[in-house]
């Protein structure tokens, strides 16, 4: 059955998500083209305004797919869940824990697929402006750091995080919505409450937990103190809090919807 | 006969105002059965209620044997009120997306019904008006082999030419096996077609009778005697 949630998850974004892609394909397109054609120092008054006018569309587009990418997934999330469709959503004979796993790995999908579009079009752009280089001396610092275990450990935890936060920020959301979904006619105004609540919360105890924990206090130590380490070791910790926040949220989900669900 | 739906004492409050106040009724198997009441007496909040749609206050609804979950929605074939229909949806995604979810999905019976009313299967459901979207959800509600269909107003929003079809629809598709639920208030029109009513009022359960009775003690119409029950 969740391969057939999915199914129809996939088939009701997917619309929303490829013009997106073919808009960011087509700007880095022009871009490229722009930075071949049109050098740094061209005098061309005309060329130079199109060029920079491509890179500023770039940009924003940039933070657009990003922003779009929430945006999309909340709104499917909250139409399928709350709205009228929610009428055939919660008649199907699924269980609800499928149901809210399904919207879980849409969301992670479309996440990755944002980030890989993202990578590629970076790629593009750079492409035989001595990227390769760059990321050889990346490498060779690598190598060169004093401590180069920590930066192994550092990128292991730094790609744990990224895989999580593709499912921690989706149930912080969706978490948010199915709390708004207690108060009835209010239920945007209490799920942008209870998000704005899960924020403050979050922040106060990461900001209690850090403090007890010495984090603040990391510049006190000698020179050659292996900074990474330290930071791998607040990384890990944080890792083990963000799952087990995500669990919470996801607990809260499955049950407002599970238990308390009330379509009127 | 064996009982196929149970109401056990169910009462459903909104905050402080109480929509169903402890509902306690059964439902034989090969009934077509009138959910009947004014407008904001609870017809919908009680379908509502055996669909999992709503959570009751107390109580609960027992539907063969099995409190509402997965299970009885297997069973429970549903027509709410509003639209739930994918707009981006052509019709025939519509029927592919109830047959993938749903064993007792006839298929075939489901293009049969779309040719006999005319609407092409490759039509988007966005293009489509509010009245045939009702009776694409009808088709698609009635194409089930289910143990019980729960329809919410059926007939509030299509053309009197389309309510007799729908109501054949309905006669012709359950079978000895099956029970229907129709709530309404356009009692005239579905009279012909009812075995049992339910009458509902503020919540409250006001009668639970066979039409026969009915017709045999009170010698009136289920119109006529609705319209006594629920006089302003």
């Amino acid at each position: 059955m969740l391969g057939k949630v999915f199914k129809y998850d996939f088939k009701a974004t997917v619309r929303y998500f490829v013009p997106m892609y073919v808009i960011l394909a087509v700007l880095t397109v022009f871009n490229k083209l722009f930075m071949e054609l049109v050098p740094y120092n061209n005098k061309n008054y005309v060329a130079t305004s199109f060029k920079t006018a491509f890179l500023v569309f770039y940009i924003i587009s940039l933070v657009c797919v990003f922003l779009l990418t929430y945006v999309f997934l909340t709104i499917h999330f909250y139409k399928r869940m709350t709205g009228d469709e929610a009428y055939l959503t919660f008649t199907l004979p699924i269980k609800i824990t499928t149901q809210i796993n399904a919207k879980v790995y849409i969301a992670a999908f479309w996440s990755f697929i944002t980030s890989l579009v993202v990578g590629i079009s970076f790629l593009i752009l750079a492409a035989g402006h001595g990227i390769i280089d760059f990321f050889g001396k990346i490498c060779s610092l690598i190598q060169s750091y004093q401590y180069s275990g920590s930066i192994i450990i550092f990128i292991i935890l730094f790609i744990l995080a990224c895989i999580l936060s593709m499912f921690y920020s989706f149930l912080m959301i969706y978490a948010a919505i199915s709390v708004g979904h207690l108060f009835g006619k209010y239920r945007i105004i209490g799920a942008v409450g209870a998000y704005m609540g899960f924020y403050t919360i979050l922040q106060v105890i990461s900001i209690l937990i850090m403090s007890v924990s010495g984090f603040f206090r990391y510049s006190n130590y000698r020179n050659d103190f292996d900074f990474l380490r330290f930071f791998n070791g607040y990384m890990f910790y944080s890792l083990v809090f963000s799952t087990i926040v995500t669990v919470i949220y996801y607990i809260i989900t499955v049950y407002v919807f599970g238990k308390k669900l009330n379509l009127e | 006969m064996s009982c196929l739906l149970e109401c056990r004492s169910i009462t459903k409050k909104f905050g402080t105002f109480c929509a169903l106040s402890d509902i306690n009724f059964t439902i034989e198997r090969g009934r077509i059965v009138g959910l009947l009441g004014p407008n904001g007496s609870g017809k919908s909040t009680f379908i509502k209620i055996a669909n999992g749609l709503l959570t009751p206050t107390s109580g609960e609804i027992i539907i063969n044997g099995s409190s509402v979950g997965t299970e009885t929605k297997k069973m429970v074939s549903y027509l709410p009120e509003r639209t739930y229909l994918n707009n981006w949806m052509k019709v025939s995604e519509m029927i592919a997306y109830f047959s993938d979810f749903y064993d007792d999905f006839d298929k075939n019976k489901a293009y049969e019904m779309l040719q006999r009313l005319g609407i092409s299967p490759d039509a988007k459901l966005k293009t489509l008006s509010k009245g045939t979207k009702e009776k694409v959800q009808l088709i698609l509600v009635m194409s089930r082999n289910a143990d019980i269909y729960l329809l919410d107003e059926p007939i509030g929003g299509v053309d009197p030419a389309a309510r007799d079809y729908i109501l054949n629809t309905i006669i012709t598709n359950y079978n000895e096996n099956s029970s229907v639920i129709i709530s309404t208030h356009l009692i005239s029109d579905i009279e012909q077609v009812l075995d049992d009513v339910i009458f509902i009022k503020n919540g409250h359960l006001v009668l639970t009778s066979s039409v026969e009775d009915i017709r045999m003690n009170q010698e009136k119409s289920i119109d006529a005697y609705f319209r006594e029950v629920f006089r302003c």
